[in-house]
């Protein structure tokens, strides 16, 4: 078992939850998304992001609208529907209870 | 300086470098694969797509117009490689990063893009271009004298079809792993599924597989028509060469016992007359003689043995290979004794006998050959027939070589009176030997009442033996004398420019007043 696969492992479970994170104050497109996820450290790569925008508009959480651009082709910009919304406060809850779950296990782990 | 192709990416217009293109196809298809079991694959490729565009378009400016493998590589490490695009995948995912290993591509006919036998798509596949433009030299071809379709046959029946992954994979000079296997399926479902997608969409698609199917399917049968067929005429071929071998070995013996093994006399003529003073016996020339006609058939049996790929065991290599040797040796011996032969006949000699034909201006010659009674067979002679010579048996029984090979020429003189003119010519391993010869050919000739009789043979003693001995009778006439030949000369003076003959084929039969260059006939119907 190679420690790079479990990494990508966690990174790839919790990044469906952090792109409907980042599309709940505004839309945006892909660049956009891209380069906040980039920042964070959240993603290495861009690829991941295309099948699991796909998956999410396909499951009804995203929808999305072509825009023009200035520069490049025309843009799909991507927004959360009354599901996505429901579903992202739902993750928030379990993210929350996962993260304190964590730290106690963890730090539990350190006290020993 | 590179060629570039202009491609359309999302809508927008592209300039790129040849390999650079290359490059960006073989990862989209490699992106494509790595995401076979995700649904909407057209859609996510298209969201790439317009993705390399946005990021192409960034890097485009008026000093660099064209995208270069550079910016394609660039962005390849911005999108990532085709497994991050995986997202339930969870193992195995080293294993994919080994599509750059090189495998040794083989050739395989590929029936799933085939038209006829598959031949033009694995070759494609070989040589790494289109299988159109194999398709289309093939036509060509066809064209050129028909060539095409006779390498076609040969090549669908010599090249293997690609059936199994694995051959399917090295056809395309993959290397055989299982991830490449399970991607090689992959594709395959992959392809249904996006066809069945796409339906209404690929009609014209649809139509084209089902033609290439139907096509297909008619070919592949008759490929196994033919190749059947090609076995049962192999067999055939095996049969016939087994058969023809025997014959041919039973024949050459049963000729062997009959005509005269160990110095029994052949009817008419003994091996002794041909040979001049062999070096060695006659018994082992007729071993020999049996070795090198026998040795042949033995292998032409052998030959349709195999053919016929019987597990037998009936000439084996230490056979083959002693055979052979004996082969060359007994076939260098007889081309020896041959050429010893042949030097019996190195020298020619001639003897000339001139007598006078008392033929003088306004006579009229009669010319004809004698009656030969006994020897009906030699009363014409052959110029190309073997029988020139025979072997009979005189009322003393001596044994007489009888020829018929005599040329008879007629010319005219400036002398009051004519004349005869025997030459006797014969070969011979000297010129005395040669002479000799000459001397002992017995001809003869009577002429009186005005009319000249020639023997239509010679004859000599068997122990001359046959040295191309000849007879050449020139009769020459003084001008203003008349000939007439008996048609039964016809043969005889069948000769060419060079001999100078005046009596020419056909003028038999007529009265001919002899002129300087010319016979002018005297009753012949002017027209």
């Amino acid at each position: 078992m190679k420690i790079e696969n479990t990494k990508a492992q966690m990174r790839k479970g919790v990044l469906e939850f952090c792109i409907l994170s980042v599309l709940e104050p505004k839309d945006a497109y892909v660049a956009e998304i891209l380069e906040t996820l980039k920042d964070a450290k959240m993603l290495v790569v861009e690829g991941t992001i295309y099948p699991l925008l796909t998956r999410l508009k396909n499951s009804g959480l995203l929808e999305y609208r072509w825009e023009e651009s200035p520069t490049g082709p025309p843009r799909k910009y991507y927004g959360l529907t009354t599901s996505g919304k429901l579903f992202l406060k739902e993750l928030n809850n379990t993210w929350d209870a996962l993260q304190s779950a964590v730290s106690v296990v963890t730090q539990n782990q350190t006290k020993k | 300086m590179k060629k570039t192709i202009s491609i359309n990416l999302a809508g927008l217009f592209f300039h790129i470098d040849e390999d650079a293109y290359k490059e960006l196809q073989n990862y989209l298809a490699a992106v494509k694969r790595s995401m076979q079991n995700e649904q909407g694959t057209s859609e996510i490729i298209a969201d790439i797509e317009a993705r390399i565009a946005e990021l192409f378009s960034e890097r485009i400016s008026s000093s660099q117009q064209v995208i270069t493998s550079e910016i394609v590589e660039d962005i390849i490490d911005i999108m990532g490689q085709p497994e991050d695009y995986n997202i339930d995948d969870d193992n195995n995912d080293s294993n994919t990063r080994t599509d750059s290993t090189q495998t040794t591509k083989r050739l395989f006919r590929d029936k799933e893009n085939a038209f006829v036998g598959g031949v033009s798509a694995g070759l494609g596949h070989y040589l790494g271009i289109d299988p159109l433009w194999m398709r289309l030299i093939w036509i060509l071809l066809v064209f050129g004298l028909g060539t095409g379709v006779l390498l076609y046959l040969i090549m669908w029946i010599l090249i293997p079809a690609a059936n199994t992954t694995a051959e399917k994979l090295s056809m395309m000079g993959k290397p055989i792993n299982i991830t490449n296997i399970e991607e090689q399926v992959k594709e395959g479902f992959g392809n249904v599924k996006e066809h069945l997608d796409k339906v209404t969409e690929k009609v014209k698609q649809q139509d084209f597989n089902a033609l290439q199917t139907k096509s297909r399917s008619f070919f592949e049968a008759l490929s196994s028509i033919l190749s059947i067929c090609f076995k049962f005429f192999i067999k055939g071929i095996g049969i016939l060469l087994i058969l023809s071998g025997i014959f041919a070995m039973i024949t050459t013996s049963i000729s062997f016992f009959t005509l005269g093994i160990f110095g029994v006399t052949i009817p008419g003529i003994e091996i002794n007359s041909l040979l001049s003073t062999p070096i060695i016996p006659l018994w082992l020339i007729t071993i020999i003689l049996l070795i090198v006609v026998i040795v042949p058939p033995l292998f032409v049996v052998f030959l349709g043995l195999k053919l016929l790929e019987t597990k037998s065991t009936f000439l084996n290599k230490t056979a083959r290979i002693s055979l052979l040797i004996l082969w060359g040796v007994a076939l260098s011996c007889l081309i020896a004794l041959s050429l010893q032969q042949l030097v019996d006949f190195n020298e020619e000699a001639y003897i000339t006998k001139v007598n006078e034909l008392k033929i003088s201006k306004n006579d009229t010659l009669y010319l004809e050959m004698s009656k030969n009674s006994k020897y009906t067979k030699l009363t014409y002679r052959d110029l190309f027939k073997s029988d020139t010579y025979k072997v009979f048996r005189d009322s003393d029984q001596n044994q007489l070589i009888y020829g018929s090979n005599i040329r008879l020429i007629v010319r005219s003189t400036n002398d009051s009176l004519g004349t005869i003119s025997i030459e006797k010519s014969s070969l011979g391993k000297t010129y005395e030997l040669a002479k000799e010869r000459a001397e002992n050919v017995q001809y003869g000739y009577r002429f009186e009442n005005h009319t000249l009789k020639l023997d239509p043979y010679f004859t000599t003693d068997i122990s001359h033996k046959i040295r191309g001995q000849g007879i050449e009778v020139i009769v020459t006439l003084p001008k203003e004398a008349v000939l007439y030949a008996d048609k039964n000369t016809y043969s005889f003076h069948r000769n060419y420019d060079k001999h100078q003959d005046l009596l020419k084929n056909g003028d038999e039969e007529h009265f001919l007043k002899v002129k300087s260059n010319e016979l002018e006939c005297l009753d012949c119907n002017k027209n």
